[in-house]
């Protein structure tokens, strides 16, 4: 029986060490693949429109105008299938549970979730 | 009945030669318009009284000394008239046939012909002279109480009051007028009298009028004096400078009859309104000035501007008020005071609530910036606790590096953070000394390898700030990294002397900084191109504690956009004196 896989993920972060801890982590499990990265709104929309990843990992304070909470609808409307995870070092599990384009609030500090969490929303945790 | 009628009419020259003085008494301390006319009013009407006891009792043919009496008499409605004109409006007719008829009046007097002995029948030409004096007189007066009633109505109580008795007094002297001339000729002394009487009343009524007594006035405005108290009482509980404004503003509008009045805050923006279009704001505004005298009502034109410590009161005042609401003016200087010491108040609570957002909104962007160093590290370290044999070495060393700038950038964020921490509750030591600051920006721009042109102005080489050498450094090495980071070549640092103080200006040819951002720039984590800043390990704090140093050594630091294109950051520090040490 063939893997099952999941193909695309794109990580909007601004900070490079940031990005590079999440693909390491992320890396354990081969079966997921992390197809794109953006550092801003406008580039994680166009991403998320080309590649229709099946999950966003996505950071508040990015660059740009607009941040994290703002860009959830606009990615999710670019990517109407993808699922998106908040990850983000403010506190903002009220602000994610009110936004319906995101579907999981992850604190920072919970780092040592991040696999776990990632594996379960991408149906990969059987 | 012959001795009352003696003992009235000696009273009646009491008592309207003490409305003249009081009058007369009025206008010296204030000479406007209304208290000019009203002192020639009863003037006049003195001037009639005192010569009607002068002169021998009317003969058949009036003397020259009698007709100027009479034209006299003759324009005293006319003067009553003109003061109630002075502040309130009359239509063109009106004021067209007060006019002619007066000038008729005065006319007909200069040809009164003899006056009938008692019992004896009216000639016509006397009819006609008293039947143009009448409609002169009635006219007038009863247009001046006409005017007085109606427009008091619209008045705060005590003007109301005082318009009303005045109104009441002109209807009145009107009626003895008409009695008089109109009775029988042969005049029986108990009618005579009991016009006299009549007339006796009128003098007191405008007394009362035109200068109540205070407890009288306190009986009058009892209600609004409540109302205001009560006021007063609610400002205690408001907890912002506008709820303040806007609960007041109302009570001292009415209590002077007002058309409407505007609190400004202290740096002339308006904190409420009540009546006042906004167009009428900058004409309003234009009157404040600092260094006016606190808790008095100061005419500005058609306004009175009330000065207190945080911020004025402007009330857009009517005609009447001047001369009926001088008492009600004072009451709202005293409220004032009360106002005042409520918008400190409710400004401190504001302080307070803007105090605790910046806190709250501190906080949680230091949490963010703290605790995104500590997930990198945290989330390395485990990642190679738990899988060390899955990575090469290769991998390994770019972990490390990665821990080595996390940690890097968090003891740069934490000591900064106790910097502006220290800063804010002013427990950063300064150890101040005589500090060559041209040779600082050497030093600095050298330890940074920058290439700056160092350039002193309208100063000696080797000129000295009294400051913490330490601190002054910081502020170069702050405003030099900042130039190259996010500005561009050439730069430029330009010493100036200023007012006894060393001005310092770091100047680059860069984009500058976005006008929308130059507002915020010294706030704590305020960042303008983060990708910029994160690139060189910025924490977002570092113009913050510029200005906080600065501030501690008793100087200041701010931002001038440069022309036509870049960024001109400066800080200022007092000179050292000559026995200031090195």
């Amino acid at each position: 029986m063939p893997e099952r896989t999941a193909r695309v993920l794109v990580i909007v972060e601004d900070e490079e060490d940031m990005r590079m801890m999440i693909r390491a982590i992320l890396a354990v499990d081969r079966r997921i693949e992390i197809c794109g990265e953006a550092a801003n709104a406008a580039d994680a929309i166009e991403a998320a429109g080309r590649l229709d990843p099946g999950l966003v990992i996505l950071d508040h304070s990015i660059e740009g105008d607009i941040m994290g909470l703002e860009a959830a609808p606009l990615i999710k409307a670019a990517a109407p299938g993808a699922k998106i995870l908040l990850f983000s070092a403010f506190d903002m599990r009220k602000e994610a549970e009110a936004e319906p384009a995101i579907d999981e609030f992850l604190s920072k500090s919970d780092v040592r979730r991040l696999l776990p969490v990632v594996q379960r929303l991408v149906g990969l945790n059987d | 009945m012959g001795r009352a009628a003696e003992i009235v009419e000696w009273l009646q020259l009491v008592g309207w030669t003490s409305l003249a003085i009081a009058a007369l008494n009025l206008w010296r301390r204030r000479r406007t318009g209304p208290s000019t006319w009203l002192a020639l009013t009863f003037g006049a009407l003195a001037v009639v009284v005192i010569g009607g006891r002068l002169l021998p009792d009317v003969a058949a043919e009036p003397t020259f000394p009698l007709r100027v009496l009479l034209a006299v008499l003759v324009l005293f409605p006319y003067l009553l008239y003109r003061f109630v004109a002075s502040m309130v409006e009359r239509s063109r007719w009106e004021w067209v046939l007060a006019h002619v008829l007066t000038a008729a009046a005065v006319v007909d007097v200069s040809a009164v012909p003899a006056f009938p002995e008692a019992g004896e029948p009216r000639s016509v030409a006397f009819v006609v002279f008293l039947v143009v004096f009448l409609v002169q007189w009635t006219f007038l007066l009863s247009r001046a109480a006409w005017q007085l009633w109606r427009a008091g109505s619209a008045q705060p109580a005590v003007a109301r009051k005082r318009m009303r008795l005045m109104s009441v007094a002109a209807s009145m002297l009107a009626l003895t007028l008409v009695l008089s001339a109109t009775g029988p000729s042969s005049g029986t002394s108990s009618a005579d009298l009991a016009v006299d009487i009549i007339g006796l009343l009128v003098a007191p009524l405008f007394f009362i009028a035109f200068h109540p007594p205070r407890t009288l006035r306190l009986v009058w405005r009892q209600r609004e004096e409540a109302d205001l108290r009560a006021t007063e009482i609610g400002l205690v509980r408001a907890v912002s400078r506008t709820e303040v404004a806007a609960a007041w503003l109302p009570r001292v509008s009415d209590l002077v009859g007002g058309r409407g009045a505007i609190v400004f805050d202290m740096d002339r923006s308006v904190l409420a309104l009540h009546n006042i279009s906004p167009a009428e704001v900058a004409h309003m505004s234009a009157g404040l000035e600092d260094g006016m005298p606190r808790y008095t009502a100061v005419e500005v034109g058609s306004h009175r501007v009330v000065a207190m410590h945080n911020g004025w009161l402007v009330v857009g005042i009517g005609p009447l008020t001047p001369f009926f609401g001088d008492d009600e003016l004072r009451t709202v200087g005293a409220s004032s005071v009360v106002a005042d010491l409520a918008l400190g108040r409710a400004r401190l609570f504001e302080l307070e609530r803007q105090a605790r957002a910046a806190m709250g909104d501190f906080v949680a962007i230091a949490s963010h910036d703290l605790r995104t160093p500590v997930t990198v590290i945290s989330g390395f370290t485990e990642l190679m606790r738990s899988q060390w044999d899955a990575h090469d070495d290769a991998e390994k060393q770019d972990f490390l590096d990665a821990i080595a700038r996390q940690v890097h950038h968090l003891d740069r964020l934490i000591g900064d953070l106790l910097t502006v921490t220290k800063l804010d509750v002013s427990e950063i030591d300064v150890f101040p000394r005589a500090v060559d600051v041209e040779r600082t920006a050497r030093e600095v721009a050298a330890e940074l390898e920058i290439d700056a042109d160092i350039r002193t102005e309208a100063l000696t080489s080797g000129v000295r700030v009294f400051a913490d050498p330490d601190h002054v450094a910081r502020m170069l090495r702050n405003y030099l990294s900042n130039a190259v980071t996010y500005g561009g070549p050439p730069i430029v640092v330009d010493i100036s002397g200023r007012n006894g103080s060393v001005v310092v200006c770091v100047r680059d040819t860069g984009p500058g900084v976005p006008e929308e951002f130059r507002s915020r720039l010294f706030e704590k984590f305020a960042r303008a191109d983060k990708k910029k800043s994160r690139s060189v390990g910025g924490t977002g704090l570092g113009l913050s504690i510029v200005r906080g140093l600065a501030e501690r050594n008793r100087g200041d630091a701010w931002y001038e956009p440069e022309r036509p294109t870049g960024s001109r950051f400066c800080f200022r520090l007092p000179v050292a004196s000559s026995t200031d040490e090195a």
